[in-house]
């Protein structure tokens, strides 16, 4: 837009990455010595400092950065940034509509339950409340879906490595795949907590730019808009169930499929999101980590989405057969196009942090599932802690291989990204249901979640493979997607509350802190005291979860309303 | 334990230092809206990078030199109660003593 030509890596652009290598080898190694046990490594202490078992204590803000950060992988920054560039500013749904509304009932509602039980991991907290083979079917689950998820950004690493230096793909993922294992085997989650916040600012300052010379470029929001081909390209929701609309979606499918089923079911669910969530150092850290990671996600838009715009300006003929540039290159070719040497080597590095820290965030999440959920449960039960520790670190390493070999398969399928939404929506979407009917009806009974899960995750199958023959049409593949979410969430829904009628749901002295409003018997008169206790040490009414998820969800409606 | 701001604010001035020198070492020119500027975006950047970090290790610096300061206010606290509890001991002494020694004689 500025320069003459696309810039090309200098010298300077290889030495900035080359810095930003050695700190996060660093901090790897530095963290080394403060990981004694298993929790230290696979869950960065989960708040045992205040006990003495354990020495790790990470600030809220560092767990909220992290929260943010690990979220902040290939599907976020290049994909966004392609969807922006497809779709338009309606991208920005997937954080007004599908991100901070979630991250707040995730805060004040479903972290009590998580953090007060004491559990591991998510597929733990389903063992608890209902039984074995619904934590088994998750854990399985979740697993193949991390590595998956870990390769991809692997992949998307290399393709920038390959498009921009010229690096070999197979060096680049080598290289990558190395780097992450380093400083997650040495360091394990408080390793990855700590890059994934320097990853944050490094994101920050290397993508801001970017929307910021833009900006200088055309002076105003109103002429981007007006540089833009279609209407439904600039706003919100004017366009939505119209012909218009370039994400093709109804009102329905996008408030229910984004708004509700899938973005609840990844902010409430995943656990490779609340994992960070549960590194803090007590409930109140623990429930403010979405609060703190929800102030700065509701200005992602301005990184991600605005430069897909820009570039779809810059570059009409981008997606479209009269290129060899997708829509995936948003990003890389607004860099080469806007930013001089040294800028250029920082865009890169933000590129390669975000990629890595989505990495090294799937990595650590199933090297603690595996471990826990898998190898404690089925295979090596009552071990000592050195021992988990050393499966955890091997659990590691085996995840990276297996993500370098999830990194080819994704090379075999060009349109895997997609298929990876998919795959999103087949297991989130029916878990939401379980989760949010173990939570707040007690009723449910451990063979309903059970069905439930396996009948809702078996609809969104059947409901891809109807879209595959042709049965169900949808005008983009991400309506398609927002779609059989619904279908899968209320499969899930009926199925597990009609099962749970059927069979016997667990005594309600099992259910202490699992559900809502199930008390452990006998507490009352604990309750009242440690309620004494703790009104003490309360925070003021402006720093509660509460108060400050209304603030957010009023900046939210706020913006919608100015992007309408 | 490693306090994160370290890494986050050394890096910062590294990297700010290496781009605001390199961009003004070789100065270029971009265009706006406005028309065409004589700035590198290089050093402007650079330098907010490298006060960022500068704010960052500073502010890293002072809640440890706090916390080293409410360490030996600890101390010195304890210390004086342990030489308050002493003089209290040496005055309570020289009065039992007499008594001691008052009894000892009868």
């Amino acid at each position: 837009m500025d320069k003459a030509g696309p810039t090309s890596p200098q010298l300077i652009d290889y030495l900035v990455v080359l810095v930003y290598f050695i700190f996060v080898l660093g901090v790897g190694f530095k963290l080394k010595k403060n990981m004694h046990t298993a929790e230290d490594f696979l869950l960065a202490g989960h708040g045992n400092a205040a006990d003495g078992k354990s020495k790790i204590v990470i600030p809220t803000w560092v767990c909220g950065l992290a929260f943010l950060s690990a979220n902040l992988g290939a599907l976020e920054v290049m994909g966004m940034a392609a969807n922006a560039a497809q779709y338009g500013i309606m991208t920005a749904h997937f954080y007004w509509l599908g991100a901070i509304p979630a991250m707040v009932f995730l805060a004040v509602f479903m972290m009590p339950f998580y953090y007060k039980s004491k559990i591991k991991s998510v597929p733990e907290y389903l063992r608890k409340r209902f039984n074995e083979p619904t934590r088994a079917f998750n854990a399985f689950s979740f697993a193949i879906m991390t590595v998956l998820m870990s390769g991809m950004n692997l992949y998307a690493m290399a393709i920038v490595f390959q498009m921009v230096l010229g690096w070999p793909i197979h060096a680049s993922v080598l290289l990558a795949a190395v780097v992450v294992l380093a400083y997650t085997i040495t360091g394990g989650l408080t390793s990855s907590i700590y890059n994934e916040a320097i990853q944050f600012f490094l994101i920050i300052f290397g993508l801001l730019p970017l929307s910021i010379i833009g900006m200088m470029r055309f002076g105003s929001w109103q002429s981007v808009v007006e540089s833009l081909n279609a209407p439904g390209m600039a706003h919100l929701w004017l366009e939505v169930g119209r012909a218009g609309n370039p994400m093709g979606t109804d009102l329905l499918s996008l408030v229910m499929g984004l708004g509700f089923v899938l973005s609840f079911g990844y902010w409430c669910t995943d656990f490779l999101v609340i994992q960070r969530a549960m590194a803090a150092k007590d409930l109140y850290g623990a429930q403010m980590t979405p609060i703190v990671a929800a102030f700065p996600k509701i200005l992602f838009p301005v990184l991600t989405v605005f430069p897909g715009l820009l570039a779809i300006i810059a570059m009409p003929q981008l997606g479209s057969n009269n290129t060899t540039l997708s829509f995936n290159n948003a990003i890389p070719y607004m860099m080469a196009a806007v930013y001089p040497n040294g800028m250029y080597g920082l865009g890169l590095t933000a590129l390669l942090a975000s990629f890595m820290s989505g990495m090294a965030g799937n990595v650590t999440a199933f090297n603690t599932v595996f471990t826990y959920d898998i190898y404690q449960t089925y295979f090596a039960k009552n071990k000592s802690d050195a021992h988990y520790l050393w499966v955890g670190r091997l659990a590691t390493a085996v995840g990276i291989v297996i993500s370098v070999a999830a990194a080819y398969l994704v090379m075999g399928f060009p349109s895997i990204m997609d298929y990876m939404q998919t795959v999103f929506s087949f297991f989130n979407a029916p878990l939401l249901a379980t989760f949010l009917l173990g939570m707040f009806f007690k009723r449910t009974s451990p063979w309903g979640a059970f069905s439930g899960l396996v009948a809702g995750t078996f609809g969104a199958f059947i409901h891809y493979l109807l879209c595959l023959q042709g049965k169900l049409h949808f005008s983009t593949e991400m309506a398609g997607n927002f779609h059989r979410s619904v279908v899968a969430w209320t499969v899930c829904f009926v199925i597990t509350i009609m099962i749970s009628y059927l069979t016997k749901p667990k005594d309600e002295s099992e259910l202490a802190g699992l559900v809502w409003g199930v008390k452990a018997r006998g507490a009352s008169s604990f309750d009242s005291v440690s309620a004494l206790a703790s009104l003490e040490s309360k925070p003021p009414f402006y720093l509660t979860p509460g108060f400050l998820g209304i603030v957010l969800l009023l900046i939210t409606l706020a913006l919608n309303l100015v992007f309408y | 334990m490693l306090d994160v701001r370290y890494p986050i604010g050394y890096l910062f001035l590294i990297l700010g230092i290496i781009l605001a020198g390199y961009g003004y070492a070789n100065p270029a020119t971009f265009n706006t809206a406005g028309g065409p500027l004589p700035l590198n975006i290089d050093v402007p950047w650079g330098i907010l990078m490298f006060l960022f970090g500068l704010a960052t290790v500073s502010v890293s610096k002072l809640d440890e030199v706090r916390a080293l300061e409410a360490l030996s206010l600890q101390e010195t606290i304890k210390e004086t109660a342990k030489e308050a509890e002493k003089e209290t001991e040496r005055e309570s002494a020289p009065e039992g003593k007499p008594d001691t020694e008052n009894n000892s004689d009868t």
